[in-house]
């Protein structure tokens, strides 16, 4: 069988990641890379390089991977679509939401390509599971939740290309905050109220560097969100707290194991247990070390190529609803 | 995945009450006499009953020996008392009969809550979470009916019911082995059994004792809930993996939740002042500070090495 032929646009880290996970799938071969400021050294062995993405989508490929900074991410896929090619783009997609709604009538325009977004938080272990205990509805009807996301920035951060207002078009809620927005929508669907205060509060990079969000969806629940470049310690925490129990999940295996442990906390409402009915249940920690999170997007994405069917998880609907978020908290908190 | 408890506050003196595990040890004693449980006639001598590696005798314990397999450090009796007299021990002996007559309702309510009840809630959330609801349990192991109604309770479950040895059963979505499969004198056997039992990508939930775990490493043959008779193997987790990827399971989730080691062991050095334990865990187990030991406790649950473990395999033979 034919291997997909994959070219990738962007070679930074996700870039240098995503070539790594093509060059270890059986189904992919990793054809040609294109990035202004890479070389033909820097690409692995065999594969073609292009200065110029434009060029990169006229070969002979069948999937592109968009692993550019913010502000390429729309036009990059919108011309690969057009091309003919299949695409996985990282998140965000794009800087507005016009950007995803260009994304999504190209997309239309070609119905038999498959195209996902690379919101590879819902396939860490931690979600995973925590995500089947809720759909099982074990722990009863989810109520509220409660989510924080922070970094520190880092003495190179106002260097960074995510601190420049025209290459990021947003700032720490579009770059990391998105994440937990998509989180929220995968727990407990839409929320259509959003209320918030978004500010820049110490970085002096035109951009937000702390975004609150009050948000509520169907059947009353309420979703809270702290999203930060002021955390000077790296924090994941997402509780979500049902009629029957709770799942907290705090920590996160990222690249810089910067994140803590990532683990997923089970508790129950138990009233009839002395420790629970005083408030202080038995809990269950599941802990995990391994994450498998961006293999797992590669390889749904490989499968939806080959056999055809749609992608479920990451569609441009999961980008567009996340991105649609996004623009309401920053409508309603001020941007920076 | 490995699982940790925290919270609650489970105690050593109500989970095993001294003045009834004595006299449950003592019938033991007095059973193992009786039956010829440690006569060499009959008795077999084996080799690791997880990975089939050979063993040195580590200690004894009520006269029994129990050795540490050189391959993957697991614990098993050998020579195994004659399996005919052992099931005269499990069906007409006075310290099982005790046990469960006397020791067992003494301690409902202690087990309910911290023993029962957390077992039910991970098999139920765990299974779930894997293969969704509406599903079918089988639970292996005689007098196991509490559990199996408690399962039948939850709604994760359409159907369970309690299994015999031998005959035949539909195949079920989750098989349940609770403190069952560290007293058969045929353990491979028994898997297989349970492979059986258990529907292509099903689940096998067990609990039983490490054999690595830190009270009977610590202890040895000191360890007062170690009772030969009935703990004839307890296996380390790498001979779980071997054992269970030659029975046709594959081990997905392997933890030590347990809540008692470092009682258990404070309470051993209490009853022996002669018992040397390296001064650093001396110092540790000895601590009055109850958040100090409930750390220590909570570590040896993160690190692997509580007594008790709780493991989930998918059945994979027939996939």
């Amino acid at each position: 069988v034919d291997r997909i032929r994959v070219g990738i646009v962007g070679y930074g880290r996700m870039g240098r990641l995503r070539a790594a996970l093509v060059a270890r799938h059986p189904g992919l071969a990793l054809i040609a890379v294109a990035d202004p400021g890479a070389t033909v050294a820097d690409v692995p062995a065999g594969c073609r390089w292009f200065a110029d993405a434009g060029a990169l989508v006229r070969e002979d490929l069948d999937a592109v991977f968009v692993c550019t900074p913010n502000a390429a991410t729309a036009d990059l896929v919108v011309t690969a679509l057009e091309a003919g090619r299949h695409v996985f783009a990282e998140k965000p997609p794009g800087c507005t939401l016009a950007d995803v709604a260009r994304i999504r009538e190209a997309e239309a325009r070609h119905p038999g390509l498959r195209l996902k977004f690379g919101f590879n938080h819902r396939e860490h272990e931690s979600v995973r599971l925590a995500a089947s205990l809720v759909r099982s509805g074990e722990l009863g009807r989810l109520m509220w939740m409660r989510g924080v996301y922070g970094k520190a920035g880092g003495p190179d951060f106002e260097r960074d290309w995510r601190s420049c207002p025209d290459v990021a078009g947003g700032g720490i809620l579009l770059d990391q905050g998105i994440h937990l927005l998509d989180l929220f929508r995968l727990f407990g669907g839409e929320f259509p109220e959003v209320k918030s205060f978004v500010g820049a509060t110490f970085w002096a990079h035109g951009l937000e560097d702390n975004a609150f969000a009050l948000l509520r969806g169907i059947e009353g629940r309420v979703a809270m969100l702290h999203s930060s470049a002021t955390h000077w310690n790296h924090t994941f925490r997402l509780e979500i707290y049902l009629t029957e129990g709770y799942l907290t999940l705090h920590g996160f295996l990222t690249g810089t194991r910067t994140y803590g442990r990532e683990a997923l906390v089970v508790g129950r409402r138990d009233w009839n247990d002395p420790d629970g009915a005083r408030g202080n249940p038995r809990e269950e920690r599941y802990h995990f070390d391994v994450d498998r999170s961006w293999e797992r997007e590669v390889d749904d994405f490989a499968d939806c190529v080959v056999t055809g069917r749609g992608v479920t998880t990451g569609t441009s609907l999961d980008a567009y609803c996340a991105m649609e978020l996004v623009s309401r908290i920053y409508a309603d908190g001020g941007e920076a | 995945v490995r699982r940790v408890v925290t919270g609650g506050d489970l105690s050593q003196r109500e989970m095993r009450p001294p003045e009834l595990v004595d006299a449950y040890v003592a019938l033991v004693e007095q059973d193992a006499r009786d039956l010829g449980l440690l006569d060499p006639a009959g008795a077999l001598e084996r080799p690791c009953p997880a990975c089939g590696g050979a063993g040195a005798e580590a200690f004894r314990r009520l006269g029994f020996a129990y050795r540490r397999c050189e391959r993957c450090a697991s614990l098993f009796v050998s020579p195994l008392p004659d399996p005919a007299r052992l099931a005269r021990y499990a069906h007409e002996g006075r310290a099982e009969a005790f046990w469960r007559l006397e020791v067992l309702p003494a301690t409902a309510g202690v087990r309910a809550r911290h023993a029962l009840g957390p077992r039910v809630h991970w098999v139920a959330g765990s299974a779930a979470a894997r293969l969704g609801i509406g599903l079918t349990a089988a639970v292996v192991g005689e007098g196991k009916t509490v559990l199996c109604e408690a399962l039948a309770a939850s709604p994760v479950f359409r159907y369970c019911a309690v299994v015999a040895d031998t005959g035949a059963a539909a195949p079920a979505d989750v098989v349940v082995a609770f403190e069952t499969l560290e007293r058969v004198p045929e353990l491979a056997s028994a898997l297989a059994r349970c492979c059986v039992l258990a529907r292509p990508g099903g689940l096998l939930f067990v609990s039983t004792t490490s054999g690595t775990g830190f009270e009977v490493r610590l202890l040895g043959g000191r360890m007062r809930s170690l009772v030969p008779p009935v703990h004839l193997q307890l296996l380390s987790r790498e001979g779980w993996a071997a054992v269970l990827r030659r029975a046709g399971f594959r081990l997905e989730e392997y933890s030590t939740p347990g809540g008692l080691d470092v009682q258990a062991v404070a309470e051993a050095c209490r009853r022996d002042p002669t018992l040397a334990l390296p001064p650093v865990v001396d110092e540790l187990v000895r601590q009055d500070d109850e958040d100090v030991a409930h750390a220590f406790q909570e570590l040896l649950q993160q690190a692997g090495m509580s007594a008790h473990v709780q493991f989930v395999a998918v059945a994979t033979r027939r996939e």
